[in-house]
């Protein structure tokens, strides 16, 4: 079985000084994506995973560890690869309130990355910018209007056709629907489902919501505090989740459905600072299941085929 | 918005686009919906045009006097009376706007400009940078702007263009301050992010992307900047630094009455109330355009 | 719930609200009329703009005028309408009888004093106590919602969005209200979080029997929390009955709609099936009915008439002239 791996990252650190101390945003992350697939990385807010995918596609430096893209070892660049890089790795972002250029009309932002690539004539813009609008479901009739007369939905579809300009290979979305009333919501899903298909796009689908997850993506990372604390394929994650932190975030989502039996893990405690961690277990004030063994430093687990989880304690929780 | 009929999130071809309204047009139509900037732009540029036209439409010569004729008071000759030389003061005011105005616009749009790439450069890059630019600026605006600039006309002299480089350079700080703080907020959208991904250049991103969205607040604040360089300029000029005598200047108007003020109020009056309509017009004016250029208020 | 002994706390007749800025006219709230039971918890489920907040803010009589108008209504409390009320009548029912949860904690707090210090300051503003009496019930409202009593003299960015959230809890229920308003109390927390709040604000309906309008987008909560919903479009109640009603055997083609739109997590889907089209802009609402141009069941008809809400079993209304056809 040979994996089309097309991004590779190891040990991927990224801290952040902060007037308090050093901020672990993410620590030490492996994780490898098979071309054409949609990995989703859910967490909680502050648990590093905006952080991560901006990282991975050098919005920010990383303070350690590698990337591979492309079989090509990226970790540290020049000027002129990271522009040759950017045209191959997008990102789509949560608010399409604040991630359009408020004095730019739909057209001119569409327009944009194909203008500052200077790869095509002036004819060839204007038809690559009708096509990517027509691509993404905006109608002509909107192509002169600025941002705020539009509602959200079109407004990501504009952020989406901004990011596939240029054809890129790996399209980074950092929480795309969650901004989204849900009837909007569904559309564009199935929009970046299409797209997908379409332009054998790689997506990594940053969410904290379980539901959209499972929908779009074929393989899952849970990260608590700039950590990867489990990582499968997706349908093993719903139906046999392992990490205590994972059994409790999925207990927790309001299902809407008023016949279904409702177990709940309720954690105790809130969400731990990512800055100047203690060693050891990061869920561990909050696991129902910590125990003494948890104050050592965890690693990823095999613990069965493809499912990897960082707990300790695997055994005695069952 | 089209609200009737079918929705079709498909494109079609023969869906018309609307026109596109450029930012400047929008712009003025919202500013003529507003009746007090109206009212401000339409005193302006009665000001403006009296002061262009002085040469021709002034009664008298603004440097002859009729020494038989001090202090009168305003008359059919004279219609806002003469000052204690016995020259028009009606012919004065209209000279002396030239130069108010001038020094006012000018001073203001130079030290605009040298703020806004200061603050706006400082503002977007941070870092050493910013420490370095705003610690200098920090030394200018710790002394009273009024002080450094009668420091600086004093340094180099008495007169018109000294005048000028005096208040832009007392007033580069405020502006490079607003410019950077409103540049500070910008920068942290999403969209500047954006423009980072698809590989937009430095000049790019701080011109397109930053300063345009934060103008506003800038223009703004040049506009009010207009008013208080002219009154500055009268100040200057009323401590005897500014435009120097034969020259008409509103400042030095109010200055030169003032000894008198108690028996012949009508040489100081007139022009104080220049000053101050075209104070209070340019801050009417200056109102109405932030509002008109904030993208997100609707038409 | 003592279903027999059926009492009418709060009842809203045809209510309409408007907001007028400049030459639009926003129709915010088109004729919506409900009734709320002792102890009975009402779930406002509907999309951004739809106008749920707007009736939350009529009730508590703190819509801002202008820009906003009330056009038409009653909103009957107790048998008096809060409508009709002085400021002054109204000042000793809001934030004691009635009271508020805001969406968000973090702007709901006043950041210059302690938490416990606004507790208190809210008892004493409408109960006949001592600052000392009123601080004791306001450790013991920090208590029940979960934060240690220790805690009172802390500011409020010492603590965590989903503590704040408690705070703001506990300030809402610190004169033991009648009614409680929730306005997307859990949307600005995360997962886990939410259900520590979802949990306690259950436990606490059930230790105080307060009566609750909670207003959410989210349809799990919905489930989890309410005894009857209902689901607004447009300013208007499309679909009202209780949680079997809605859940089990909804009839209103948008309600079907949001529940096939969104994607479940105990399933794998294929492919979402979205609503087609835009929210409506509220400053020009389509004719007839507000939902007919997203609706895959409409008829020209529906272009042309407002549909009526109709009860079409014992507590289950609609606003859809295709459901009385179908006889459902």
């Amino acid at each position: 079985m040979i994996m089309d791996t097309i991004i590779e990252v190891k040990g991927l650190k990224k801290y952040f000084k902060t007037p308090s101390g050093i901020c672990h945003a993410v620590d030490g992350v492996d994780l490898s994506i098979e071309r054409g697939k949609t990995v989703g990385i859910v967490g909680e807010s502050g648990c590093g995973k905006s952080t991560l995918g901006r990282t991975m596609i050098h919005l920010t430096e990383s303070t350690e560890g590698s990337i591979v893209f492309n079989g090509e070892d990226i970790t540290r660049v020049g000027k002129a690869k990271l522009k040759e890089l950017r045209e191959k790795m997008q990102i789509i972002f949560q608010d399409p309130f604040s991630s359009l250029n408020p004095r730019m009309t739909a057209y001119e932002t569409i327009e944009e990355p194909l203008r500052i690539s200077k790869r095509f004539g002036k004819k060839e813009i204007a038809e690559r910018t009708v096509a990517l609008m027509r691509l993404v479901g905006i109608d002509k009739r909107i192509e002169n209007s600025y941002p705020h007369e539009l509602d959200g939905g079109r407004r990501q579809r504009i952020v989406i056709a901004r990011a596939l300009a240029l054809k890129p290979e790996l399209v980074i979305c950092d929480e795309p629907v969650s901004a989204l009333d849900v009837s909007i919501q569904a559309q564009i899903l199935n929009l970046l489902q299409d797209l997908q298909e379409n332009m054998k796009l790689t997506y990594v689908f940053i969410t904290h919501d379980m539901s959209v997850v499972r929908y779009l993506s074929q393989y899952i990372c849970v990260m608590y505090l700039g950590q990867v604390v489990e990582h499968c394929p997706t349908e093993r994650l719903f139906e046999n989740p392992l990490h205590p932190y994972t059994k409790a975030l999925l207990s927790a989502i309001p299902v809407p459905d008023i016949h279904m039996p409702r177990k709940r893990v309720v954690l105790k405690g809130e969400v731990t600072s990512p800055i100047n961690p203690k060693p050891g277990c990061r869920f561990f004030a909050r696991c129902p299941h910590a125990a003494e063994a948890c104050r050592r430093n965890q690693g990823l687990v095999e613990a069965e085929k493809d499912h990897f989880v960082m707990c300790s304690r695997l055994k005695e929780i069952g | 918005m089209e609200q009737n009929g079918t929705y079709s999130f498909l494109y079609t071809e023969d869906d018309e686009s609307v026109k596109k309204e450029s930012m400047f047009r929008i712009t003025m139509k919202r500013l003529l919906k507003n009746k007090m900037a109206v009212l401000g732009g339409i005193i302006l540029i009665i000001i403006v045009l009296a002061s262009l036209l002085a040469p021709w439409i002034s009664p008298y010569d603004y440097t002859y006097q009729e020494l038989y004729n001090v202090n009168a008071g305003p008359s059919a000759e004279h219609w806002l009376g003469t000052d204690s030389l016995g020259r028009d003061i009606l012919s004065r005011l209209l000279h002396g706007g030239r130069n108010s105005l001038t020094i006012g616009i000018v001073s203001t749009l130079l030290s605009a400009l040298a703020g806004t790439a200061l603050g706006a450069t400082a503002g977007y890059y941070g870092g050493a940078y910013d420490n370095v630019v705003m610690r200098i600026l920090d030394v200018f605006q710790a002394v009273p702007s009024m002080l450094l600039a009668i420091a600086i006309s004093a340094t180099l002299g008495t007169g018109y263009i000294n005048c000028i480089i005096a208040l832009t350079i007392s007033g580069i700080p405020g502006s490079a301050r607003m410019a950077r703080a409103s540049c500070m907020g910008v920068r942290n959208q999403d969209y500047i992010e954006a423009a980072v991904s698809i590989n937009a250049s430095e000049p790019r991103i701080i011109f397109k992307h930053v300063l345009m969205n934060a103008l506003a607040p800038i223009f703004v604040m040049a506009t009010m900047g207009v008013a208080s360089n002219i009154l500055m300029s009268a100040s200057l000029s009323f401590v005897g630094l500014g435009v120097q005598p034969p020259e008409a200047e509103w400042g030095a108007m109010v200055s030169a009455g003032r000894n008198v003020l108690r028996y012949y109020p009508h040489i100081c009056i007139s022009p104080a109330i220049i000053i101050m309509l075209t104070v209070l017009s340019i801050n009417m004016l200056g109102d109405g355009l932030r509002d008109a250029l904030d993208p997100r208020l609707k038409q | 719930m003592e279903k027999e002994t059926k009492q009418i706390l709060l009842k809203i007749n045809d209510l309409a609200v408007q907001y007028t800025s400049g030459d639009s006219v926003v129709s915010a709230v088109n004729g919506v009329s409900f009734e709320l039971e002792k102890g009975e918890t009402l779930g406002l489920v509907g999309e951004t703009g739809a106008g749920k907040t707007t009736i939350a803010k009529t009730i508590l009589r703190i819509l801002p005028d202008p820009p906003a108008k009330i056009r038409s209504g009653q909103v009957i409390y107790n048998g008096t309408d809060l409508l009709e009320m002085s400021e002054k009548e109204v000042r000793k029912i809001r934030g004691k009888k009635i009271s508020m949860i805001f969406q968000d904690p973090m702007t709901a707090l006043n950041p210059m004093f302690p938490v416990g210090k606004q507790i208190t300051e809210a008892i004493k503003i409408h109960e006949p106590l001592t600052t000392a009496q009123a601080k004791e019930r306001a450790v013991q409202m920090l208590e029940l919602v979960g934060i240690p009593g220790e805690r009172y003299g802390e500011y409020p960015h010492q603590f965590s969005g989903g503590m704040k959230q408690r705070v703001v809890i506990a300030l809402a229920i610190a004169c033991n209200p009648e009614l409680l308003i929730a306005d997307e109390p859990t949307t600005a927390l995360d997962v886990t979080i939410q259900a520590q709040v979802l949990e306690m604000m259950t436990q606490l309906k059930e230790k105080l029997s307060t009566s609750m309008i909670l207003i959410t987008h989210d349809l799990g909560i919905v489930a989890e929390m309410c005894d009857r919903v209902a689901i607004i479009y447009a300013g208007e109640i499309v679909e009202m009955g209780n949680r079997e009603h809605i859940f089990d055997e909804p009839v209103h083609p948008y309600t079907k709609g949001l529940f096939e739109a969104l994607p479940s997590v105990n399933m794998k889907a294929k492919r979402l099936k979205p609503i087609e089209g835009l929210t409506p802009d509220p400053a020009n609402l389509p004719k007839g009915c507000k939902f007919h141009p997203r609706c895959p069941y409409a008829t020209p008809q529906c272009a042309d008439r407002i549909p009526e809400l109709k009860e079409i079993t014992k507590g289950h209304w609609t606003r859809c002239s295709a459901s009385r056809k179908e006889g459902v």
